[in-house]
């Protein structure tokens, strides 16, 4: 206490203390001189009167402090004593200190957590220079609006918008590839982005090492030059200073270093820049786009993700007027068949996309959760001012100011609240690690979530507003005592009070009603999120393993070197123990679209064409159908005496769209630009982008048409994961240069697909049994305490021939009554609620009648069961003994 | 917390502050010299032990203050009684004089034993 008295001192004299305690000895200077004149005029010598005016003053220094203290250090003071005395206070009471910790501990402890990814995901902005002015560019499509209402722009269109643009900064564009890295140790795939030139400068990217690319660097003649990631520089390259000028292999070409980019640079992954451009979960390698004379001309290719950086005064509006105005101004250079219309998104919002609003949702009921904590503590803290009234009447009595009193109350649970958020915020940051880890991998950013100073603040915020909060109505109590009453009302023969009754019931009401809320949200998120497994997703397999290959092309310049090595593949891995049969596929189910074009039937004369739809083209073997269990609806897969013949499957969704009423066997369609082709079977639909979008129009080709088909499928007899190794090392055996990459199991490829509901569900289902039990307890804590408070009422009652039938009538009907009431409100709340998350569901109504009577009835028991346990105990009572023990 | 020379007096000083400055506003060293001479020399009040006081009571709302000039061009702080501090003084005025009247009666019972 010395110890803090000094520093205060010290510390007060730095902040204040000089002004105040200069005025202060200006004041007194001028009293001893009044003083001295008086003595003087009475006859005495100047020295002596000067004396005797000193002395009759007194310590000038100590009056000095005492002046200050008055006026400054009893704020602090008094602060200190109240924490001493709360903190002596919990000492006394350890189980109820540390269940209240406890409790803080785990609803702060959440609710930092779950900002801490909110605040990452969507609230932070970009790492990039001048992130606000950054926006994504995409085009909308007429012909594709089936598919997706808006894709990425082709290279066309990026080239003329880049050169007349005059409202933004400077437009890039990227296009991810993968490519094999040769030179160094074992071949890997590696993700190789062509980046304009100008990427790197506009997005405010630093070289560890060399430099980056730069304007100019586009120019023809340098497309070979390469900067690679901080990781594939640590990896490959042992982190060697002489990286740059280096020559390396990738893909079929040498390229010579030019840096390294820093560790910190984040480059856009996923679908941060559009639909249809998956780009990879990092960046290896950087290239020059260097856009050649095909690229420029080919208006199929929308496989550029462009962004473009605002001028400082301009807006998205009309950098897309300008855009669209370009486009229509070069119509036919671009081959835009209809006026070709941009839809700009602030670079934030796209790349956080749909991420943001189940976060916010899981923000909302982690708050909920603390808030029910929050009432449940203020029970609590109410039960234990009530029982304290006698110690703070005694305190009004002997002199204490009531605004006093309420400032130790909330410093009570202040400090606990404190120390609790203390705790929590200790406990979030492994809450962080396991969310992370939780969370689904395409989670926009979600690596980049880390516990900083500005969560801290907000996690120790959360705190102090909690223990205002739940301590609010007990100090407002505490501080109301009026001494006289309580003094003279013995605990005897008292029943409750009216405020009290009525305080009771709105925290029972209020945590019935909050509870209500976040259960019917969890609800309708199960209830999704079963819907969603068992949706029908068009195929059936569940053992069956994939990997990726990729053929070097130097090594497998034509389309039969393809083909015999995947026939090559399909033989070898075919007689591996364990393993009941191989296909191939260009693409998995669920994984998205690849190749999209045209389809049209043929119609009217020979060769000529119907209406044309966008479809997804799939290369697929033979058994392919059969591996994966996808149905053949009508005719034949693919035979080997189709080769050299045009043949398809068509997806039930496009045999309609092309023949609504016919059967489309034997007829033929124009499959993208190729000849006329014969309908030979039809398969059932296959969800393509994600089980909760409809199936893709898909085209199945034979893999030997093209001979591409990337990934092979292994159906096994067992787990399909322990054939990994064994499938490895065959494809290595006889064919060591082809990379191997991306190895998963369907089954892995569901729960990919499925992870960020589950995410989603998890999290929402625990807030909210998390706040089910709390509530429960509240709700036993405050009828056990009421009831005993009230054992005098209950003994007489019993006395004068109340059975325990009517008791338990009684109290099930005061607890029933704001149970009921809190329901009502509940129920409201979530409906309003449920309307607002209604994107959020599948297949599920917000209004779904099944989940909102399952809660009810759900708070309904348990709140009866909370209530009828303690009015058992207390009906057992010997009516005599809780007479006498008043 | 810091124990003050004035704790046996302290209700009172305060209450001949007010009283003192009900009568005109002055600064500290006119209150000790007013107290003094309206008690007849009877109350010798610590000078020093004033200005806590005075502190104390413009932090409760009772007094305010403002640096101004004296008759001899001097710069001297003046008090002045608030709104709060006359009905503050005519409660504790009332107060006192209950105490001061019972304290006599008590007096006076032992007198007449």
């Amino acid at each position: 206490m010395t110890f803090l008295r000094a520093l205060w001192f010290r510390l007060h004299a730095l902040l204040t203390g000089r002004r105040v305690s200069r005025e202060i000895d200006r004041e007194m200077a001028f009293h001893v001189e009044m003083e001295t004149a008086n003595n003087i005029r009475a006859g005495l010598p100047p020295e002596e009167a000067r004396r005797r005016a000193n002395v009759s003053f007194g310590g000038r220094q100590r009056f000095r402090e005492e002046a200050r203290d008055e006026i400054r250090s009893r704020g602090l003071e008094d602060l200190i004593q109240d924490v001493r005395h709360a903190a002596r206070t919990f000492r006394r009471t350890p189980g109820f200190t540390a269940t209240v910790i406890l409790t803080l501990a785990l609803g702060i402890g959440a609710t930092t957590v779950i900002f801490s990814v909110a605040d990452n995901v969507v609230l932070r902005s970009l790492p990039y220079r001048n992130a606000d002015r950054l926006v994504g560019i995409q085009v909308l499509s007429d012909r594709l609006k089936n598919v997706t209402p808006t894709w990425v722009p082709n290279a066309a269109h990026y080239l003329a918008w880049k050169n007349a643009c005059t409202v933004c900064e400077g437009m890039a564009a990227v296009r991810p590839g993968q490519l094999t890295l040769s030179s160094v140790g074992e071949p890997a795939v590696i993700s190789v982005y062509r980046v304009s030139d100008n990427l790197f400068a506009m997005l405010g990217a630093h070289a560890e090492v060399g430099r980056l690319l730069a304007p100019g660097d586009d120019a023809p003649g340098n497309e070979h030059l390469v900067v690679i990631s901080d990781d594939l520089w640590r990896q490959q390259f042992g982190a060697r200073p002489d990286i740059v000028g280096r020559a390396v292999t990738i893909g079929d070409a040498q390229w010579t270093v030019l840096g390294v980019v820093a560790p910190d640079f984040r480059m856009f992954r996923g679908g941060e820049l559009g639909p249809f451009l998956r780009l990879p979960s990092r960046g290896d390698a950087y290239v020059p786009l260097a856009l050649n004379a095909r690229e420029k001309t080919t208006p199929g290719e929308h496989d550029y993700g462009v962004i473009a950086m605002l001028k400082p005064d301009a807006t998205p509006a009309a950098l897309r007027a300008q855009l669209d105005a370009i486009s229509a101004a070069n119509a036919v250079a671009l081959r835009d068949d209809s006026p070709s219309r941009t839809s700009i998104t602030p670079l934030q919002a796209q790349v956080v996309g749909n991420a943001g609003r189940p976060l916010l949702l899981l923000l909302a009921a982690v708050a909920a959760m603390l808030l029910i904590m929050c009432v449940n503590l203020a029970t609590l803290f109410l039960a234990r001012s009530a029982a304290r009234r006698r110690e703070s009447a005694v305190r009004v009595a002997l002199g204490a100011g009531r605004g006093r009193l309420m400032r130790q109350a909330l410093a009570e649970t202040v400090t606990l609240s404190l120390t609790g958020g203390l705790a929590g915020i200790v406990l979030s940051r492994w809450g962080v690690r396991a969310l992370v880890a939780l969370a689904p991998a395409d989670l926009p950013r979600i690596d980049e979530v880390h516990v900083d100073g500005r969560v801290l603040a907000v996690g120790l915020l959360v705190s102090v507003l909690a223990g205002l909060s739940f301590g609010f109505v007990p100090a407002l109590r505490f501080g109301r005592t009026s001494p006289g009453d309580v003094l003279k009302e013995s605990s005897r023969g008292a029943t409750e009070s009216r405020s009290g009754a009525r305080a009771r019931s709105w925290l029972i009401g209020s945590q019935v009603g909050l509870s209500a809320v976040l259960l019917v949200v969890a609800g309708l998120f199960l209830k999704s999120f079963v819907r969603v497994l068992h949706a029908d997703r068009g195929f059936s397999a569940q053992r069956v393993l994939a990997l990726d290959v990729t053929l070097p092309s130097s090594a497998y310049p034509t389309r039969a070197q393809r083909n015999q090595y995947y026939g090559e593949v399909m033989l070898r891995v075919s007689t591996l123990p364990g393993v009941s049969a191989v296909a191939l596929t260009s693409g998995l189910p669920l994984e998205g679209e690849g190749w999209i074009d045209g389809l049209a039937p043929e119609s009217g004369a020979k060769g000529g064409w119907g209406k044309e739809v966008d479809a997804n083209f799939r290369f697929v073997s033979p058994n392919f159908f059969n591996v994966l269990g996808v149905t053949l609806k009508k005719g034949r897969t693919f035979v080997e005496s189709d080769r050299g013949q045009h043949v398809v499957i068509l997806s039930e969704n496009a045999a309609r769209a092309l023949w609504p009423n016919e059967d489309p066997i034997g007829k033929y369609v124009h499959a993208g630009n190729d000849s006329l082709s014969t309908v030979v079977g039809v398969a059932a639909d296959v969800r393509t982008t994600g089980i909760e979008h409809d199936a893709s129009l898909t085209v199945y080709h034979p893999y030997w048409y093209r001979g591409y088909a990337p990934t092979i499928l292994v159906r096994t007899t067992g787990d399909p994961a322990a054939l990994t190794n064994s499938v490895r090392a065959a494809l290595r055996q006889f064919a060591p240069s082809v990379p191997i990459s991306h190895i998963r199991t369907i089954d892995q490829v569901v729960s990919t697909v499925v992870a960020q509901r589950r995410f989603e569900l998890v999290l929402i289902g625990l807030f909210a049994i998390t706040a089910l039990l709390t509530a429960s307890i509240g709700i036993y804590g405050i009828i056990s305490h009421s009831l005993s408070r009230r054992a005098n009422e209950l003994g007489i009652r019993i006395a004068l021939g109340a059975r325990s039938v009517n008791v338990h009538a009684l109290i099930l009907r005061e607890v029933l009554t704001p149970v009921a009431l809190g329901l009502i409100g509940g129920v409201i709340a979530s409906r309003v609620m449920s309307g607002i998350i209604a994107g959020l569901l599948y297949e599920v109504r917000p209004t779904d009648a099944g989940t909102f009577a399952a809660v009810a009835l759900l708070l309904a028991i348990v709140a009866t069961v909370a209530c009828w346990i303690p009015t058992r105990r207390a009906t057992r009572i010997d009516p005599v003994e809780a007479l006498r023990a008043g | 917390m810091a124990a003050s020379s004035s704790d046996v007096l302290q209700g009172t000083l305060d209450l001949l502050v007010l009283k003192a400055l009900s009568l005109a506003p002055m600064h500290g060293w006119g209150i000790s010299q007013r107290i003094q001479q309206l008690s007849r020399d009877a109350l010798q009040i610590g000078q020093g032990s004033l200005y806590p006081a005075l502190y104390r009571l413009e932090k409760r709302g009772l007094v305010k203050s403002e640096w101004s000039t004296t008759e001899n061009n001097r710069e001297a702080k003046y008090y002045r009684l608030s709104a709060a501090g006359q009905r503050a003084l005519a409660t504790e005025m009332n107060d006192w004089r209950k105490f001061a009247g019972a304290v006599d009666l008590v007096l006076l019972a032992e007198e007449a034993r």
